[in-house]
Order: structure tokens, then C-alpha cells, then sequence
């Protein structure tokens, strides 16, 4: 088993700073990547151009002129379909393939092999056609709250064992397996005064059938207070966590064009305590993938200014799997 | 449903003090300036701002009396949402230059409500993710630029 899975960098792990100083921009972080000695990277247009869905020609020199001068070098390009842009109505279908068309002149203006972007099941082979024309794939991300097994994905998995095209596929992100909330989020919950024991209760309790009402009630019951209350909000809402949905994984894995390695927090002991990253690599291994996992820390939604540090430790902790799975075959 | 109104902690950067300042014309004080920032992850068409209103010590500028500078163009708030081809990226000030004759020097009480419409989240028909985008600060009125 060749186990020679490659790493970049989303841009998008470096929100924090990116939104914060009007000094950090491209260059700093193409010096960002250096140091983490990562060259592919992925872009997200609508947060990173000042111009969105057709950046200018200086934004994209810009960006090619800085990469080359870093040695680093753009993969994919995050698109959007801002459907709902408009005030007066949703864009139409044709309006739609328009900007998919838009992200896919930028992707290739880049020089970028992908384009991730959330094309419905409906336009897809429209996509795949205009696709080949750019000769940049477009690759629909799996994201959480999304799990592959959702009728949704399986729709898109039909449709690509349909088309049999290599210029529409997925982007399954590891974020969508996540078994247990991370130690910053029990951590603020516990500053703001929850019982060990109630938030112990909540982790156990998450997939035995409650509803949150319920779980808001019976927290209630046991004594807790605001903070087992906003835990409970939290963890049935944006930060919600459940078993892995390995199988459905599965299903998706002979049509990923490349992966997004999504991460909230990773400790100095470089171990990844709530997604099961060494089972998803190793399946990804084993299905014969041998391309792209492009790592993209969340850390900003804690409001931590520590993106090179925490994905420098990611790295390390993808690179020692990686190294593992090799030697299981040396 | 999901929580429909969404507001990030980049709150601190919708009104910086280096974005309020007396407004000249020929030396003469006309109005002045507020320069705001997205409290979000990413920028936004300018038609996604569904609400826009400034209050001065308690006082509401009437929208007649401002117009938005962003991307050397002008709008006049009525505008906005009309300009879906016209974006807002995250890392730009819009000036919003507003003629209400002046204000007085010293420290004055800003409150913005700017509430963004989601380009891109829809809920159900007619339901889409709002991005409240407001401030409320203390700042004290920096000295004139001439109007441009």
C-alpha cells in the first residue's frame, strides 16, 4: 500500500489575521506556508479578492507573482455560488452556471487543477462540461453538518457514476467526523461554570434520541445552570458532534478529488482528539487515493490568533499516520 | 431551524477610530466621515446590505444625507441594494461620507446597525442567514480631511 498522500494549506486557516491586521495579506502568508514547508495551497476568492466572482487582473498577478517568489503554488480555488446575491430573487439556474463559470475562469487564471464549489445535483453535468473546457475539476465539498450516507450526497454520487467524468467529483471534508466537541469548547464551558460531570452527561447522552429541549430540560434537572444551557445550544447546533459515518465515507471515496482536512484544536502532544483522522486516512489510502488532503484549521471561530502553531502540529500528526501506514508495508 | 442571525466576534473592526473625521469643502466643515468594516469571514455584494442606519449622540442621520464611497464609486444608500455586481470585500472600508453640517470636536457616541443579508445561505423560501454586522463606541472625531 503506497501511502503518498500530499499536504497543502487553505488560506482560509489563516482567517483570524487575514481579517484582523491590514498588514498580513498574501505575502505573509505565502512566507506562513514556508515555514510549515507546504507549497500547494487552496484560495478562497470571496473572502481573499477584494473583487468577487471576477477578481482583476492585479489581484491575480498579485497572488502569481508573490506564490513564485515563495515557491508555493496554487491548487484549488474556494468558489461559492452566491445565489441569493440578488434582493428581488434567487439567480436562475443559467445564472448560476454563469458564476460556476466565473470561478472556473478564475480557478484556471490561477493556474489551479480544482475548483471547489457547491454545484446542486442538477447542474452537474452542465459543470462537467465547462469543466473540461477549463480543464479544472470541480470537486463538491462534504461538509458537516452534511454526511455522505444524506440522500443529498448519495443524489451527487449517482449523478458522478453517471457522468464517469474525471472533472466533477468530491471534496469530503473530515470535519463532517467529529465524535466529541474539542477541549477549547468544554473548556469555555467549564470558565463559565458548568459541573464537569453535567457536560460528561451531554457527550455521553448526545445520540441517545433527546431532543435538545430534552437534553436542556434534564440539564436543568441535574443542577446546571447558563453554561450547561449554552453548552447544550452549542453542541445540538453549529458545533455539533456524532458518531463517524465511516461507511457512508466509504461510498464517496472513488469519486474525491481531493480532501479538506478541517480542524478546530490539537494539543502539543500533536494527537487529534475528536476526529478520527487515522481511520479516514488510512480508508483514503486504501482506496487507492494518492493525491491532495489540503489541511484548513477553524481556529478563528474560537477567535485564536495561533494558525501556524496549530497547523504546524496538524502537520506533524498527518505526517506520523502517513508514516505509520508506509512502514505497515516496508 | 438554524440560527438565522449570526454575528462574529470581528466587531471591534466595523468602526475604528481612524475611520471618523471631519469632512472639509474649501476649508469649511460640511459633515463627516465613518468608515466601516465587515464583521464577518469574507466580503459581500453590496445589495446584501438590508439595513444601514447611523445614530450620533442618540440623534439617527436621515439616509438623504449620506453617500457610500467604496471602490472609487458613490451610492446613496437607497442604492445599495440594487448593486449585486458591486462588492464589498472583507479587508475594505466603505467611507460613508454624511453632510449633516458637522459635528461638534470631542467624543462623540457612534452606533451603527448594519445588518447583511447572506449571499449564499437560504434556510427555506424566502428565509436566508442575516449577518449582523452592528457597533456601538465612544470615539473621539478626528481632525478635517477636505472632501474629495
Amino acid at each position: 500500500m503506497k501511502a503518498d498522500l500530499d499536504l497543502g494549506v487553505s488560506l482560509y486557516g489563516f482567517t483570524q489575521r487575514f481579517v484582523e491586521r491590514d498588514d498580513y495579506g498574501f505575502e505573509e502568508m505565502f512566507r506562513g506556508l514556508n515555514a510549515l514547508g507546504i507549497r500547494k495551497f487552496e484560495l478562497v476568492g470571496a473572502q481573499m479578492f477584494r473583487s468577487y466572482p471576477i477578481p482583476s487582473d492585479e489581484e491575480i498577478a498579485e497572488v502569481l507573482e508573490l506564490a513564485a517568489k515563495y515557491n508555493v503554488e496554487p491548487f484549488s480555488y474556494g468558489g461559492y455560488i452566491d445565489f441569493a446575491k440578488r434582493t428581488d430573487r434567487d439567480l436562475t439556474d443559467e445564472e448560476m452556471l454563469r458564476e460556476i463559470t466565473y470561478d472556473l475562469m478564475t480557478a484556471h487564471r490561477l493556474g489551479c487543477r480544482y475548483l471547489r464549489e457547491p454545484v446542486p445535483a442538477r447542474l452537474m453535468p452542465a459543470a462537467a462540461a465547462m469543466a473540461e473546457r477549463y480543464q479544472v475539476a470541480i470537486g463538491y465539498e462534504i461538509h458537516a453538518p452534511q454526511r455522505p450516507s444524506d440522500p443529498d450526497v448519495q443524489e451527487l454520487l449517482h449523478v458522478f457514476e453517471k457522468l464517469d467524468s474525471p472533472w466533477v467529483g468530491f471534496v469530503p471534508d473530515f470535519g463532517c467526523y467529529i465524535e466529541r466537541p474539542n477541549k477549547l469548547s468544554v473548556d469555555r464551558f467549564l470558565g463559565l461554570g458548568a459541573k464537569p460531570e453535567n457536560l460528561q452527561y451531554i457527550i455521553d447522552h448526545r445520540w441517545d434520541g433527546s431532543t435538545e429541549a430534552e437534553m436542556t430540560a434534564k440539564m436543568a434537572e441535574m443542577g446546571g445552570g447558563e453554561a450547561e444551557k449554552m453548552a447544550v445550544s452549542e453542541w445540538f447546533g453549529y458545533l455539533s458532534f456524532a458518531p463517524a459515518d465511516l461507511d457512508g465515507f466509504r461510498t464517496v471515496l472513488p469519486f474525491a478529488r481531493y480532501f479538506h482536512g478541517k480542524f478546530y484544536h490539537i494539543g502539543e502532544d500533536c494527537v487529534e482528539t475528536t476526529i478520527p483522522y487515522e481511520k479516514l486516512i488510512r480508508m483514503a489510502v486504501e482506496s487507492g487515493f494518492d493525491g491532495t488532503l489540503m489541511i484548513e484549521y477553524e481556529g478563528h471561530t474560537f477567535y485564536l490568533d495561533d494558525a501556524e502553531e496549530q497547523i504546524a502540529r496538524h502537520i506533524r500528526m498527518e505526517k506520523r499516520i502517513l508514516a505509520d501506514l508506509q512502514a505497515e508495508n516496508l | 431551524m438554524p440560527t438565522q442571525y449570526m454575528k462574529l466576534g470581528f466587531e471591534e473592526r466595523v468602526l475604528r477610530p481612524d475611520g471618523f473625521y471631519h469632512l472639509l469643502l474649501n476649508g469649511k466643515k460640511v459633515g463627516f466621515n465613518l468608515d466601516l468594516r465587515i464583521n464577518y469571514y469574507r466580503g459581500m455584494q453590496l445589495s446584501t446590505v438590508e439595513t444601514l442606519k447611523v445614530t450620533v449622540d442618540g440623534m439617527e442621520i436621515p439616509s438623504g444625507l449620506m453617500m457610500a464611497q467604496l471602490n472609487g464609486k458613490c451610492f446613496g444608500t437607497d442604492e445599495l441594494k440594487q448593486m449585486y455586481q458591486e462588492y464589498w470585500g472583507i479587508k475594505d472600508p466603505m467611507h460613508l461620507r454624511i453632510f449633516n453640517g458637522g459635528l461638534p470636536d470631542g467624543e462623540h457616541e457612534v452606533s451603527v446597525k448594519l445588518i447583511f443579508k447572506s449571499p449564499y445561505m437560504k434556510f427555506t423560501e424566502g428565509v436566508y442567514g442575516l449577518v449582523d454586522g452592528s457597533c456601538s463606541k465612544r470615539l473621539t472625531i478626528a481632525e478635517g480631511r477636505e472632501f474629495a
